[in-house]
């Protein structure tokens, strides 16, 4: 970088501060809330999450128990089939992961 | 000084994690006033701010226990709502020409209200609502609120090294536009 541009720079860089401080000084929210709804907010939310907590783990535990079920029945009736349905999820795994870290290598280049 | 202060913030934070409702709404109501003034320069746009800080409150109040201290408590509410603003700006893509047009409204209003308070609508902050979010938000973090690029890097998800190089874009369109 030329010693002009370094100076255009620091320049520049003087002025926006000097813009954002003086954003800084007249920009107030137009409602702060105040302790008493902020902590009814938090209480109401934290309701919130330990439900959505409960729900999602016992849809866990019922999906699990189906696959499980699922999985062993199949094993018992036909052996090969399960082995195939193994190795063919773990191959699909493994393409939907690279394709997906080559999309998100594009996304972070596009950004830059 | 600072080091008491910051001890006592994370004693708060320690409390408010350990299901202290009134610790975490005092946290975020100190810090209310500072993110909203983050979001404002961020998004150029008072009332885009005033929903994303809302956002902000409400994903600090979910994610408090994953504040594991090693930034300042401020540092960590921008960097939620500055991915809030973000993953709008991205999931909003395909609607560009109607996000761009809402944006220039939001811009004229703030000048608008800016000038109705006999405050000077300067050519720098015309110039900084021409960059694009990704850029202005990296100037901003390093020129205004003096983040290192490594700490940049962690509050965006990128590397320090685009975080250099958006800052480094970001400053020479400010020069080109104010040419």
């Amino acid at each position: 970088m030329s010693r002009s541009n370094e100076s255009q720079d620091q320049e520049i860089v003087r002025r926006l501060q000097q813009s954002m401080r003086a954003l800084d000084d007249v920009c107030e929210p137009a409602d702060i809330p105040s302790l008493a709804t902020l902590e009814s907010r938090v209480r109401e939310q934290r309701r919130i999450k330990r439900r959505a907590n409960l729900v999602e783990i016992i849809c866990f535990w019922l999906v699990a128990l189906m696959v499980i079920t699922l999985a062993t029945l199949l094993f018992v009736s036909s052996p090969a089939v399960y082995l195939g349905i193994q190795v063919l999820g773990t191959v699909i795994a493994v393409i939907v992961a690279a394709l997906w870290l080559v999309r998100h290598r594009k996304e972070t280049m596009h950004h830059e | 000084m600072i080091i008491m202060m910051r001890t006592a913030e994370l004693e708060e934070v320690r409390r408010a994690a350990e299901g202290d409702d009134s610790a975490l709404a005092s946290l975020l109501q100190r810090h209310y006033s500072f993110v909203y003034k983050y979001l404002v320069k961020v998004t150029m746009d008072p009332n885009l701010a005033e929903e994303i800080v809302q956002d902000t409150m409400v994903r600090c109040m979910e994610n408090i226990r994953r504040y594991d201290g090693t930034s300042a408590f401020s540092s960590w509410m921008i960097t939620i709502g500055t991915r809030i603003y973000i993953d709008r700006t991205r999931r909003k893509k395909r609607e560009q020409s109607w996000i761009d047009l809402i944006r220039h409204q939001g811009i004229r209003r703030f000048r608008w209200q800016l000038e109705s308070r006999n405050e000077e609508w300067t050519d720098v902050m015309d110039a900084m609502t021409r960059l694009t979010p990704e850029h202005r938000i990296t100037v901003l973090l390093k020129h205004y609120y003096g983040y290192s690029y490594d700490e940049i890097g962690d509050m965006l998800g990128i590397p320090a090294g685009t975080a250099k190089s958006r800052t480094a874009y970001g400053l020479r369109q400010l020069r080109k536009e104010l040419e």
